[in-house]
């Protein structure tokens, strides 16, 4: 195997940690948010589907820009490939499809953690 | 179907008479502990309450005697507690969470003392918002939210964040917020708690005019004047009811 093959699910497993960690931080602090949706009648599935959609969309908007940058830069790596064109369609959307899948489950568990905090409590001296 | 069922009842002859005695806010036995170590430290302890509609009501009482823990059980922000509380007639304490959220958002508006608008959206968009989440059409919202602006003197604002408010203003807005799903039941937790007293006296007016206007108002104070507002006083101290 060679080096690309070989670091690739690292890099992988490096950016879908760091997506991970900065979606959730960002979920995280929206928690005095939640609270405020909630506390003036929001549904949790609405609150959730809210987080949700917003992730998905900068998370494919990111997806976009990499894809765009992994066409620009295909001429410098495609010799360290084997077996795979710098073009592929299954891997791209394949690697696309999982870091959005991360990002999708970093909002969720944050946000469904905030939204079983009873309002009151997550208010209190904010 | 507390709605249907209080139609029909309204029919019958004298029974409105007895809608209209019948409490709105109705608890009995309430009480809500935090585990401390090995036990259970007690907030609120056997708190029977019974608000009628149309009353302003003022909870009272020092700091740590669970007064705003009292308000948020019956804002629904809070389903960890035992006892009994009926709303509109609907027992509160046998609902599944949806169900209480249903009841809470179609008849409490509440009003907080840090204010607690989103610091991301406009005047307008805050006082919108709790019509968006109960699915009023977009062009009902626009008039209603236009007529609150309007009644409130805030039309100036409407393009304004928080931000850009005084505590004044944010608190009006606060209150705005509140009203604009018409609830029949207002909520606040020491809406004149971070306010200049001139500021606090306006806001105090406005709840008063609410009242007048058939508004039930439920308030947490720690202002003799402020409660001199209401028509009736409940005292908590140490979790328990005074009077």
């Amino acid at each position: 195997m060679d080096r690309v093959t070989q670091d690739g699910p690292v890099a992988l497993l490096h950016c879908a940690i760091g997506i991970y960690g900065v979606v959730a931080y960002e979920v995280g602090l929206r928690t005095r948010e939640i609270a405020i949706r909630m506390a003036i009648g929001a549904q949790p599935s609405s609150v959730l589907r809210m987080v949700l959609g917003e992730a998905a969309v900068v998370t494919a908007a990111g997806a976009l820009l990499g894809l765009g940058g992994s066409f620009l830069l295909r001429r410098s790596i495609e010799s360290q490939l084997y077996q795979v064109r710098t073009s592929d369609p299954i891997v791209l959307s394949a690697v696309a499809g999982m870091l959005l899948l991360v990002a999708i489950i970093a909002c969720a568990l944050p946000a469904r953690r905030a939204m079983a905090t009873n309002p009151s409590v997550a208010l209190a001296g904010r | 179907m507390l709605f249907n069922r209080k139609s029909s009842l309204s029919e019958v002859p004298g029974a409105q008479d007895v809608l209209a005695n019948a409490p709105l806010i109705s608890t009995r036995g309430i009480e809500k502990s935090y585990p401390v170590g090995p036990g259970q430290t007690y907030v609120l302890r056997r708190i029977t309450v019974n608000i009628k509609p149309g009353e302003f009501v003022s909870i009272m009482g020092p700091s740590g005697a669970g007064k705003s823990t009292l308000l948020h059980i019956l804002g629904m922000h809070d389903a960890t507690w035992s006892g009994e509380y009926v709303f509109m007639g609907q027992p509160i304490h046998a609902l599944a969470p949806k169900q209480r959220a249903t009841i809470q958002k179609r008849n409490i508006g509440f009003v907080f003392q840090s204010y607690h608008l989103l610091d991301d959206l406009t005047v307008y968009e805050n006082i919108e918002l709790p019509l968006s989440y109960r699915d009023v059409p977009k062009a009902e919202r626009q008039s209603i939210v236009a007529d609150v602006l309007d009644r409130f003197g805030i039309v100036a604002k409407k393009d304004l964040y928080p931000s850009q408010l005084s505590g004044g203003q944010q608190q009006l807005v606060g209150v705005a917020r509140a009203v604009v799903a018409n609830p029949s039941v207002i909520l606040a937790d020491e809406p004149t708690g971070n306010l200049h007293s001139s500021q606090g006296r306006d806001i105090m007016e406005l709840f008063k005019r609410l009242n007048d206007e058939g508004t039930t108002i439920v308030q947490v104070t720690h202002s003799e004047s402020n409660a001199a507002y209401g028509n009736r006083i409940i005292t908590l101290r140490d979790g328990f009811m005074e009077s």
